[in-house]
């Protein structure tokens, strides 16, 4: 949206999504180097809490100590600090603004002066940051940071995937498909989780192995099973419902869009060239690490 | 007078706050070269500060030239 043109917003996306493979190696790079170098042994958290060893998630501020002077230690805590509030204050500005324009607004109260609504936004800042803070402690009831993580995204993250890509290229799909099939992958993440909590064995069901053991594999599977339910559901819904005339999709669904042209580009500046990049990337990566 | 000239550039302040950090820890990885303290982190026999200062000041230098204000972009 904030994009200046149709290149700029497709290299926009194409970068995310190289940041977004290297996540995993983001995130464990500092742990395995911790592992290597640091002179004593890392334990999960529930170990750590036992027996007041440092854990894995305590390994940047450990690292930070061991290698970093005065000035830049205070530059990595900053980076540190820095890192917590940009995700902390969009996701806490995110959940005021949903609330209070998409839910609070449209289906509680219609009428009301903006000072009202940006008194609901404010007491919604103050709600999130709490509910972050409670977050914090679920986080420690978790195998690691990087299994919470996973456990949400894929509760929330891939449900919506399936529901984005399907609604952007079939025009068939509709409203109350999208609701439903989004709704779906989110209850069957949840319960395989659930079920998998509380029963650990379950997860050779979830993973379609006897061999299997609970990790962050669970998770994978999990992402599976909560996509075919998406689509699954999105699909069936969408036969069964009537679809919106092709005029109101004008714009929000691929084949009814016009697409502006990119401008002519050499090779290595065209959004196409980088795409294909990523997909390679994506493809070997996954190779590597089946 | 064009529109231009009363923009200024976010990288403007990116550079601006790269080299105060510069600074503060050159100034920092300096000191500590000539009066170390007792408590000493692994490998301070490399200065990190210094190098680590330097790097923040050219790279804060060159975005604060590059997109000062009044510079035609």
């Amino acid at each position: 949206m904030t994009a200046k043109d149709l290149r700029s917003a497709k290299l926009g996306t194409v970068i995310g999504a190289f940041f977004k493979m290297m996540v995993p190696l983001i995130v464990i790079l500092p742990g395995l180097l911790g592992r290597a170098v640091l002179p004593f042994e890392l334990v999960s958290e529930p170990v750590a809490q036992q027996t007041g060893a440092h854990s894995y998630n305590e390994v940047l501020p450990l690292m930070l100590v061991r290698y970093c002077g005065p000035g830049l230690l205070g530059l990595g805590v900053t980076a540190l600090i820095a890192g917590f509030m940009s995700g902390m204050a969009g996701n806490v500005s995110a959940f005021a603004t949903v609330w209070t324009y998409d839910i609070y607004q449209p289906l509680i109260r219609k009428q009301a002066t903006d000072a009202h609504y940006v008194r609901m936004g404010r007491w919604c800042t103050l709600l999130g940051v709490f509910v972050s803070i409670g977050t914090a402690y679920l986080v420690m009831s978790f195998r690691s940071i990087i299994d919470y993580a996973q456990v949400v995204f894929v509760f929330f993250i891939v449900p919506m995937f399936g529901t984005v890509v399907l609604g952007m290229l079939w025009k068939r799909t509709t409203p109350a498909a999208g609701f439903w099939g989004l709704l779906a992958g989110i209850l069957a993440s949840f319960f395989l989780w659930l079920w998998v909590r509380l029963d650990p064995s379950a997860v050779r069901f979830v993973a379609l192995s006897a061999d299997a053991k609970l990790g962050m594999a669970d998770n994978i599977y999990r992402a599976m099973w909560s996509l075919v339910a998406n689509v699954v559901v999105t699909v069936v819904v969408t036969l069964f419902t009537k679809p919106k005339p092709a005029h109101e999709l004008k714009g929000l669904v691929y084949g009814l869009t016009e697409i502006p042209s990119e401008g002519h580009f050499p090779i290595f500046k065209r959004p196409i060239t980088w795409a294909a990049a990523v997909g390679i990337g994506f493809v070997v990566l996954n190779i590597i690490f089946w | 007078m064009s529109e231009k000239r009363h923009f200024i550039s976010i990288w403007f302040f990116i550079g601006s706050l790269l080299v105060v950090y510069g600074l503060l820890i050159l100034g920092a990885g300096i000191y500590e070269l000539f009066s170390p303290s007792k408590s000493q982190v692994i490998m301070s026999y490399l200065h990190a500060g210094i190098w680590w200062g330097l790097l923040l000041l050219v790279i804060g230098g060159i975005y604060v030239s590059r997109f000062r204000p009044g510079k035609r972009l």
